[in-house]
């Protein structure tokens, strides 16, 4: 236990001595979260939208007038037929066409619900989701302020994605960035410190000690694992006060589940400092090896169900996959773990595996 | 526990379809200091890892003051002290920080570790730098520190692997100063050095080519035995037979 406590206090000291990385670190995430964050977020201010009104009624004129003065849109065009839609969609580049049926009003003053269509540009995927969310609540509200609502006058707002039907939640990018800073701090810092030690010759010097190996690691590891921590919490706190992210469900889940993912991270990085000989590998390959799927492969940035098959199967085994599910669980839908069974599952499996790789590499390999 | 410390029999290490230690025996007395000559290669790193425990034999057995290399890999990396050829204690730390690391895992107890480090840095005459970081450390002052690491739990067998390339020859006199000081207090050294005027520093020493003793014995006894007039020419004459 000693021992455990010396490799621990050196590290520390390792870590707060090489300040300047230490500083990078910690600032990472909060660079991160604003990139992401206001690269969604600055696009949905003054979004160029089109109206077709085929009904030309007093009801959709004023619904037009509410998306007029709203910041979040500007009328850049107004159709008059459903053959210009395509065309407006590439010339004008538009997010979003707005089109009200002929019979708009008259269903409406019959008691009928009406309809209204919203057409979005769905190729990025992030900004379709909240420019309909936007809009939803535009028309929505107008029809709160109409006198005589009944409850038989639901609007119907059907809803098109164009170019892209499927549509993946618009709070993406806070576990997305969490499973990232995760895969940086735990992953490719363990792997490095691990391997810096060889390369050094001073893990031949611990090796040479009483102590156990396994307990050396874990000592190693640890300052780490509070950084990595610290980062997302930053991260979370960020996430719910500038980005308004919900969150719906335990805490107390959402940090174990952090340290789950934490763990599975250290195992990939012990397991990369096990296979490789000196640091600059080690950060190649946590850079090629699991940056990048974690940024590409998770469902991050890109929906998983529009991959080809091959990376879709692939997918399984990316943990950040597994780990971004379980936490948008918790945070927006408020899950509990009886949801969460099969991501914490497959989480837990991967680390066992990655873990005792290591260790069975470890035990063939010549200090 | 008889007087060797140390006591190899046959010990042998292949590589896949290459030996690199072909039947090695011999014995290291208590507080005696046994030189191991050779090329690169030869075959001496390999011998000291399998000795320090941290590979595992072919075929041969050791004992390391009466515990075996095979089974008892821990109890031994209680009695030695080892330094690499490669300068690695942490850079980034401070004289006392390393020392303080290594003391704690051999499980020193706190008193008696800071007394001990006391002694060492009057020792080395490092007061002044207690407190530096090991990375400014003249490369002397580096090595020297290593060993007086090597050496801070007391253990009865060194193993010391080129602990001298690249240093000064006034360092190196100051060096095997060093070495001779903790002979004397009974423990056994194992140093192995590719300098021929360290080699007549040795109380006994062996020569080794392809994984293999060529000769053992004391320095005046090798000279004699090959009729040369310095170790150099007794290197020379072993290596080209």
């Amino acid at each position: 236990m000693r021992n455990f406590r010396a490799i621990l206090l050196k590290e520390f000291r390792q870590v707060i001595y090489d300040y300047k990385t230490l500083i990078f670190i910690l600032i990472m995430p909060i660079v991160l979260v604003l990139l992401f964050g206001y690269t969604i977020k600055n696009e949905i201010n003054n979004a160029d939208i089109a109206i077709l009104d085929n009904s030309q009624s007093s009801l959709s004129r004023r619904i037009i007038q509410d998306f007029a003065v709203s910041d979040y849109f500007s009328i850049v065009a107004n159709l008059h037929d459903a053959k210009e839609i395509e065309k407006t969609f590439q010339s004008k580049d538009i997010r979003m066409l707005v089109v009200f049926p002929s019979d708009f009003e008259s269903s409406y003053t019959h008691g009928f619900s009406p309809n209204i269509q919203l057409i979005l540009d769905a190729s990025d995927l992030n900004v379709a989701a909240t420019v309909k969310s936007y809009a939803t609540e535009i028309i929505n509200r107008a029809f709160a302020n109409q006198q005589n609502i009944t409850t038989a006058n639901h609007i119907n707002i059907k809803v098109k994605m164009q170019y892209n039907p499927h549509l993946e939640s618009a709070y993406m990018f806070i576990p997305g960035n969490i499973a990232l800073i995760m895969i940086i701090v735990t992953s490719l810092m363990t792997s490095i410190t691990l391997s810096k030690e060889r390369e050094l010759g001073t893990w031949r010097m611990l090796a040479i000690t009483p102590s156990n190996q396994l307990v050396l690691v874990i000592g190693k590891i640890i300052p780490y694992m509070c950084i990595s921590l610290v980062c997302t919490a930053i991260i979370i706190v960020l996430g719910i006060l500038i980005f308004h992210m919900p969150m719906y469900g335990s805490i107390a889940l959402l940090v174990l589940l952090c340290f789950l993912f934490m763990l599975t991270a250290c195992s990939l990085g012990i397991l990369i400092s096990v296979l490789v000989n000196t640091q600059q590998v080690a950060m190649l390959v946590c850079m090629l090896g699991f940056f990048l799927p974690t940024l590409l492969l998770s469902g991050f940035l890109f929906p998983i169900e529009n991959m080809p098959m091959v990376l879709q199967i692939f997918s399984n085994i990316i943990p950040a996959k597994w780990f971004i599910i379980a936490l948008r669980d918790i945070m927006i839908k408020g899950a509990g773990l009886e949801l969460l069974w099969l991501p914490v599952t497959i989480m837990v499996g991967l680390t066992i595996v990655l873990i005792s790789l290591s260790v069975w590499k470890l035990s063939r390999k010549n200090v | 526990m008889d007087e060797n410390s140390i006591v190899v029999t046959d010990l042998t290490k292949k590589f896949k379809h290459f030996t690199a230690v072909d039947k090695v025996s011999f014995s290291v007395k208590k507080g005696e200091i046994f030189g191991f000559l050779g090329a690169n290669g030869a075959g001496k790193t390999t011998t000291i890892r399998m000795l320090c425990g941290l590979l595992l034999p072919t075929s041969g057995s050791a004992k390391i003051v009466g515990y075996d290399v095979i089974n008892q890999s821990k109890e031994i990396k209680k009695h030695i002290g080892y330094m690499s050829q490669k300068f690695s204690l942490y850079e980034d730390l401070t004289v006392m920080e390393n020392m303080e690391l290594f003391g704690t895992i051999y499980g020193m107890e706190k008193k008696k570790l800071h007394q001990k480090m006391l002694s060492i840095i009057a020792r080395l005459q490092m007061r002044d730098y207690a407190k530096t970081r090991v990375s400014n450390l003249p490369l002397g002052r580096k090595q020297k520190l290593m060993f007086a690491t090597a050496i801070l739990h007391d253990p009865d067998v060194v193993f010391l692997d080129e602990p001298t390339s690249g240093v000064d020859p006034i360092v190196r006199r100051d060096f095997w100063n060093m070495i001779y000081e903790t002979a004397e207090r009974g423990v056994s050294i194992l140093v192995t050095t590719h300098y021929m005027d360290e080699a007549e520093y040795c109380n006994r020493l062996c020569i080794m080519e392809n994984g293999q003793i060529k000769i053992i014995g004391n320095p005046s006894e090798l000279k004699s035995q090959t009729g040369s007039e310095n170790m150099n020419e007794v290197f020379q004459k072993i290596i080209n037979r």
